[in-house]
């Protein structure tokens, strides 16, 4: 199966040529990971003229930092970072974001999240998404599918970790909920 | 005692354990990992109007603007440096201890002074010019650093109480290096 999104990898000959400001390369790069900014850009945003514009500034971020690239990380995971950034700053700058103050971080303890596969069902869950709050959407696309952790989603929004944990399982609460009433919706038609 | 639905998001080893000793948490652990598949194969979008060229017209553009901001410091750093300057050789020439020469006092004072307006004023000419938009910009390190070095001569110059004339040579040497980067930048400009 061929890679997609960040998974996908560039030669390294294709990298060195970047570093350099070979503009060939650049572009190479653009046209490898345009895709994958913009998905995420626009999953967490849920706007996609803002969409497009983070993913042209996060770019140009790339063009004038690539030279400072160190080799040991992975590259798609620097561009990856620098997407993110821009995100959540363009997010949070245009008010789309709405921080959970730290008296709503309490929640009951529970234990029914998981008892059964829900998801299986959906066929639509990029529509589901955008039920949740831009801040669920975003912990529950970067911890469960971008691989951050909760320190680093933490260090993004400069909050704590358990701000993060909070966050996460009331994305699945709302998501599970959506996934539910959905299948309530279409056993009445 | 079960796992809460927190503790299964966040395994540590100890969480571990207990699943690989409870059936039911196992269960619901393997429904998280279903969740987590789902929400793992959401298909690609593909951004519209995907343009290299537009992406590179921005970033030029960017560097534009960089390129104005430093402009504009070295230009902040070249008005304060001046202004030191300035003062610090009015400080001088207020306490009139310059070599006696065949020159009258006066008219080689009166030299200096004009040589000192000129400079100031063809130095800010040059740095405002480069950065207007339309204008050719040309580098002005060199002459950033040659200034910088005739500057710190004229200093010494006056401190070490230097004859007139030497002092003014020094004067008419940093015009002269403004003089030709702004015929420089004139031809630059003409082309």
């Amino acid at each position: 199966m061929s890679k997609i999104g960040f998974q996908k990898q560039l030669a390294q000959v294709v990298i060195d040529k970047a570093i350099k400001g070979d503009m060939s390369a650049l572009e190479t790069v653009y046209l490898t990971y345009a895709d994958a900014c913009f998905s995420l850009a626009y999953r967490i945003s849920q706007d996609q003229a803002l969409a497009q514009d983070i993913v042209q500034e996060a770019f140009i971020k790339v063009m004038n930092k690539v030279c400072d690239f160190k080799s040991n990380g992975s590259f798609a995971g620097w561009i990856r970072r620098i997407l993110v950034n821009e995100t959540i700053n363009r997010v949070k700058s245009n008010n789309i974001l709405h921080l959970v103050s730290q008296d709503e971080v309490e929640e009951p303890v529970s234990k029914d999240l998981f008892d059964f596969n829900w998801l299986i069902t959906c066929h639509e869950l990029d529509e589901l998404l955008q039920n949740l709050s831009t801040e669920s959407r975003a912990v529950l696309l970067l911890h469960q599918v971008e691989g951050y952790t909760h320190k680093e989603i933490a260090d993004l929004y400069g909050k704590s970790e358990s701000y993060s944990k909070v966050t996460l399982n009331r994305a699945y609460k709302n998501l599970k909920k959506c996934v539910l009433e959905q299948e309530k919706c279409n056993a009445f038609k | 005692m079960h796992l809460n639905d927190d503790q299964l998001l966040d395994l540590n080893d100890e969480h571990k354990n207990h699943v690989n000793n409870c059936e039911l948490c196992a269960n619901r652990l393997e429904n998280l990992k279903a969740v987590q598949d789902q929400l793992n194969i959401l298909p690609q979008l593909s951004i519209p109007n995907k343009s290299w060229q537009n992406l590179q017209l921005k970033h030029q553009v960017s560097q534009k603007n960089i390129q104005l901001v430093q402009h504009k410091k070295r230009m902040q750093r070249w008005k304060l440096s001046s202004l030191a300057l300035a003062a610090s050789i009015l400080l001088v020439l207020l306490v009139p201890q310059l070599d006696d020469s065949n020159i009258p006092k006066n008219d080689l004072n009166q030299q200096v002074a004009e040589l000192i307006e000129q400079n100031n004023w063809l130095q800010q000419e040059l740095y405002k010019t480069n950065l207007e938009l339309e204008s050719q910009q040309v580098d002005l390190s060199l002459v950033s650093s040659q200034l910088s070095i005739l500057d710190t001569s004229i200093q010494q110059a006056y401190m070490e109480q230097l004859p007139a004339t030497e002092v003014s040579k020094l004067w008419q040497k940093r015009l002269k290096v403004i003089k030709n980067k702004i015929v420089e930048k004139q031809q630059l400009d003409k082309a």
